[in-house]
């Protein structure tokens, strides 16, 4: 196989590079969050007006990674004082350069101010979104420009791989990871060492080194914020394992719709070449290591191993039977190491810092048992309803509670608190008697969700929990790869029976029916797409059964969100007759005049809900 | 670029020190020069072009130089504050490129106040 | 039709002629004709010696793919679980009503817009998201997305 062809950007000027440096970094984000709500308009304003001032020779422009906090963007610290400014105008930007870069005095109207408190808060590190985190894997996160290798290096980068190459023996590197529990980030929590120790020993040359960066979760973007903000923590992950396992030839197959990241890890590869640390006999060691990139095409099931390994070999992305193992049968036939983006990142700090520092973050015990506990950190993009929604590395065993309502900042609009849903698909949801359980694999798996890849969706009493099932249920449908039976067919059944109870049209035992069913296709499927799809159901059943019944029997949905069982209506005490619903009304099912309430007409009203989104007054009622 | 050998890893971490200790906020000695509305038509700004010229000179790498707003004494200006980590700031006052030169040397450099421009000892905190 | 040829020529020898990068190939003819031509297929399978089947199989089976042609602004609104409970597959409804769309992929009549469902752009923190022509919008309403496909068609040469 040949190496991905590489189209290398020109590179830019380096910050470092004016003699004597700049007293001023301005760290903005350009992460895609950010990008798409401004910022690189926000560059060009700050760079017009640094140059007005006469401030370009003193502070500096900085582009970085996503810092995790993109609802407010666009977002930017300013260094050395850490001041964190948000949700920046163009507008802003004469009087930010004037007041804080020339005058010294912080604009206070720019900072976070938090949903409860009344007061802005300057500091980046103490805004309760970043106060209880804890980086790891982001440990570069907003502070360098992921475009220039010389910073990933100044914060310590490819030391590790040095380390490993000139103090350590393969087996040495596996028998670390072992004992710094380190378990798989992408979804079945495996341990890493165990792992890698199978495919080292596996026979068959070559051996290959795979990253997924497939990200198939739906509401989640941990890794690719990962790729974005720091790729070479990425490369030198998969660099180590490869040493590792005894491999020269690594991949990453990464998904077509993250172009910024496939861009950044294009630069990342191109610059290691240069500097010889991909590439033949690296920091002359006598070890050749390679990396070339794969683009997915658009299928959740390509992020299970045999899938992803048959579509990059060219081929429709159908799974194998589970019993064929890809660590020794893997690409091409050959024993292949397969782990997640976030997975390889977490490598080079527990290299240079020690498997003992690892285990001392985190729960359980490792030392006898690598199943033994959760150790280290894990990344979740906390998203849904909730106040700050964004990327949040904490530590393992924080309780759900401390991630929604201290780094979440709990629920907007004054709403009630339903659920958390963890382990996207495969998942399931936590309900509210449950937000004191400490995070990790076994917790979650415990009360019958999953870790997953780390999306964290916060719903809240208007969110309908058996539409939340349908929801997945459906998706999974459209991205079954038709292989096997129970899974083709059974889930085809399964959103039959959920579209019954939503619809009002469910008998009195369409629920144990779906049980029933749920439990075959969890049992019979050929791959785990198959096999863990039924949890979003069977776990919405075991907390939230009342909802269901409430569908059946009594024809409600208690959330309001089931369009065949809810109404829309307006309330005429709060109404102020503004006519905006009346205009944009797709139907015409809405009748007022000026200043008087208004009504909506039921035969005509299609529930498409922009009435409700518009209306500044909340007088539209869903029941 | 050339092809990296392990010792070049640190030369990189060295070229590098001196920003990434500003963006860690890491800094050994942080110099605030005071630019408030009066401050900058004394001549901060020229202090402020003094301050960094001698930190490129020395080609210290752990000194972090921020800005502060008004500090009370427009008749002093321009002003600056000199704070070594762990000891009080101190604030020095009237300065010129002379006097920076010279503090720059002394106390930010050796650790020695250059008490005759010194305004006060340590009752900056509030600033 | 030569220059059909020469373009499928240059997208074959990009990546060097080698099978195993068939569905990037592909990726690049969808981006170039904005779904792939039958003929484009054909050829393809000649080029490679790979079954059409086969090929068809992978245009079918990724969701990246399109057997008709896509509007110069292919609108994507996400339905991915953080947008869901945002309300992002309502305004896919309302986005598809209001452009007259029968079925996701489709095109308008003047060939401008193409709508679809993605699941998750990666901007979850910014939902409800909706892209149009790659350019990422969030904290959309049905009502915002209306707007922003009304300017674009405004700015379009008239035809
Ligand atoms: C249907 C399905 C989808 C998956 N999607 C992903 C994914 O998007 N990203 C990922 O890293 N792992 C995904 N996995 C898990 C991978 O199969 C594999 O376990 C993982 O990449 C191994 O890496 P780890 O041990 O570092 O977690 C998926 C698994 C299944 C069954
Ligand atoms: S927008 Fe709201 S307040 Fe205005 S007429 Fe409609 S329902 Fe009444
Ligand atoms: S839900 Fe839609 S159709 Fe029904 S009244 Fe409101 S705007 Fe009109
Ligand atoms: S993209 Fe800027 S904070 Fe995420
Ligand atoms: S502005 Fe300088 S002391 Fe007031
Ligand atoms: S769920 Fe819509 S962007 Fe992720």
């Amino acid at each position: 196989m040949n190496v991905t062809p590489q189209k290398t950007k020109e590179s830019k000027a380096r910050v470092g590079e004016r003699p004597g440096g700049y007293r001023m970094h301005l760290m903005l984000c350009a992460g895609t969050g950010c990008v798409s709500s401004g910022s690189y308009k926000i560059k060009d304003a700050l760079e017009r007006e640094l140059k007005k001032r006469g401030l370009s020779s003193e502070v500096a422009v900085v582009m970085t990674g996503c810092n995790g906090f993109c609802a407010q963007g666009p977002v930017m610290v300013v260094q050395p004082d850490e001041i964190f400014y948000q949700r920046l105008g163009e507008k802003d930007i004469p009087h930010l350069v004037e007041e804080h870069l020339l005058k010294g005095r912080p604009v206070e109207r720019l900072m976070y101010t938090p949903p409860a408190g009344k007061a802005a808060v300057p500091k980046m590190s103490d805004i309760g979104f970043f106060e209880k985190q804890r980086l790891l894997a982001l440990r570069n996160r907003g502070l360098i420009d992921p475009e220039v290798i010389d910073e990933y290096i100044a914060r310590g980068g490819y030391k590790a791989l040095a380390q490993v190459l000139t103090e350590m023996k393969p087996e040495e590197v596996v028998k670390e990871l072992i004992a710094s529990g380190l378990r798989g980030r992408g979804g079945g929590g495996f341990p890493t060492g165990v792992k890698w120790k199978t495919c080292r020993e596996a026979p068959g040359e070559p051996k290959y080194v795979v990253c997924n960066a497939d990200e198939g979760d739906p509401g989640a973007y941990m890794d690719r914020s990962i790729i974005e903000g720091d790729p070479h923590s990425v490369l030198e992950g998969m660099a180590i394992a490869a040493y590792a396992i005894g491999s020269s030839r690594g991949y990453i197959y990464i998904r077509h719709e993250y172009p910024l990241a496939t861009e950044r890890l294009e630069k990342g590869i191109a610059d290691a070449r240069e500097y010889g640390l991909l590439g033949k006999n690296i920091f002359d060691k006598g070890f050749d290591f390679d990396v070339g990139i794969h683009r997915g095409a658009g299928a959740f099931v390509c992020g299970e191993s045999t899938a992803l390994m048959a579509s990059m070999e060219g081929r429709p992305g159908e799974p194998r039977a589970k019993y064929i193992h890809t660590v020794e049968h893997g690409l091409w036939d050959r024993p292949t190491n397969l782990n997640n983006v976030e997975t390889y990142a977490n490598v080079p700090p527990i290299i240079l810092r020690g498997a003992e520092w690892f285990t001392s973050i985190g729960t359980g015990d490792v030392s006898e048992n690598p199943w033994g506990g959760s150790k280290g950190t894990k990344v979740f993009s906390l998203v849904g309803k909730v106040h700050n929604t964004g990327l949040v590395e904490v530590p393992m065993g924080i309780s759900l509670k401390e991630i929604v309502f201290d780094i979440g900042g709990g629920i907007p609009n004054g709403k009630k608190f339903k659920a958390v849903q963890t382990g996207g698909p495969s998942g399931g949801v936590i309900p509210e008697n449950l937000l004191d359980l400490p995070v990790d694999f076994d917790q979650l798996t415990k009360v019958g969700s999953m870790m997953g890849s780390g999306g964290m969706i916060v719903m809240d009493e208007t969110d309908c929990m058996v539409d939340i099932a349908r929801y997945f249920i459906d998706f999974l449908i459209g991205e079954s790869c038709g292989k096997c039976l129970p899974c083709r067919e059974g889930l085809t059944q399964i959103s039959a029976l959920l579209n019954d109870i939503c619809n009002g049209e469910a008998k009195e035992d369409t629920i144990e029916l779906l049980e029933e069913l749920s439990n075959t296709v969890k049992e019979c499927s050929l791959c785990a797409l198959g096999g863990s799809a039924p949890n979003p159901v069977l776990s919405t059943l075991r907390y939230f059964r009342d909802e269901y019944e409430a569908h059946v029997k009594d024809k409600q949905c208690p959330a309001g969100v089931c369009k065949a069982l809810i109404t829309y209506s307006i309330d005429p005490d709060k109404c102020t007759g503004c006519l905006l619903c009346l205009r944009n009304c797709p139907q015409d099912a809405i009748s007022g005049e000026k200043k008087k309430p208004h009504k909506i007409q039921a035969d005509l009203c299609i529930k498409c809900g922009i009435c409700r989104d518009i209306c500044t007054y909340d007088a539209v009622v869903v029941r | 670029m050339p092809r990296l050998k392990i010792e070049d890893l640190d030369k990189i971490v060295e070229k590098q020190k001196k920003t990434m200790s500003l963006r860690e906020g890491a800094g050994r000695v942080k110099i605030t020069v005071h630019m408030g509305t009066c401050g900058i038509s004394a001549g901060a700004r020229k202090i402020m072009a003094a301050v960094m010229s001698c930190v490129e000179k020395s080609g210290a790498s752990d000194i972090v130089i921020t800005t502060s707003g008004c500090a009370g004494f427009c008749s002093r200006e321009p002003m600056m504050t000199v704070e070594v980590i762990e000891q009080a700031p101190i604030k020095y006052m009237e300065l010129d490129d002379k006097k920076v030169g010279r503090i720059f040397d002394e106390h930010v450099m050796k650790g020695n106040i250059v008490e005759e421009y010194a305004l006060a000892l340590g009752s900056e905190q509030a600033l | 039709m030569q220059a059909q040829e020469a373009k499928l020529d240059e997208i074959v020898g990009s990546w060097k002629r080698d099978r195993s990068y068939l569905i990037e190939m592909l990726q690049d003819v969808q981006e170039h004709y904005r779904h792939i031509p039958q003929q484009v297929a054909r050829q393809l399978s000649v080029e490679l010696d790979v079954p059409l089947n086969r090929i068809f199989h992978i245009v079918t089976f990724y969701k990246g793919f399109s057997l008709q042609p896509r509007g110069k602004y292919p609108v994507s609104v996400c339905t991915g679980t953080a947008c869901h409970v945002k309300g992002g597959t309502r305004i896919l409804e309302n986005i598809m009503r209001d452009l007259e769309l029968e079925h996701e992929g489709q095109a308008t009549r003047d060939r401008l817009f193409s709508v679809e469902s993605v699941r998750c752009v990666g901007c979850c923190g910014l939902a409800p998201v909706v892209t149009v022509g790659g350019e990422v919008y969030g904290d959309t309403s049905s009502l915002k997305v209306s707007k922003i496909l009304k300017r674009r068609r405004k700015l379009e040469p008239a035809r």
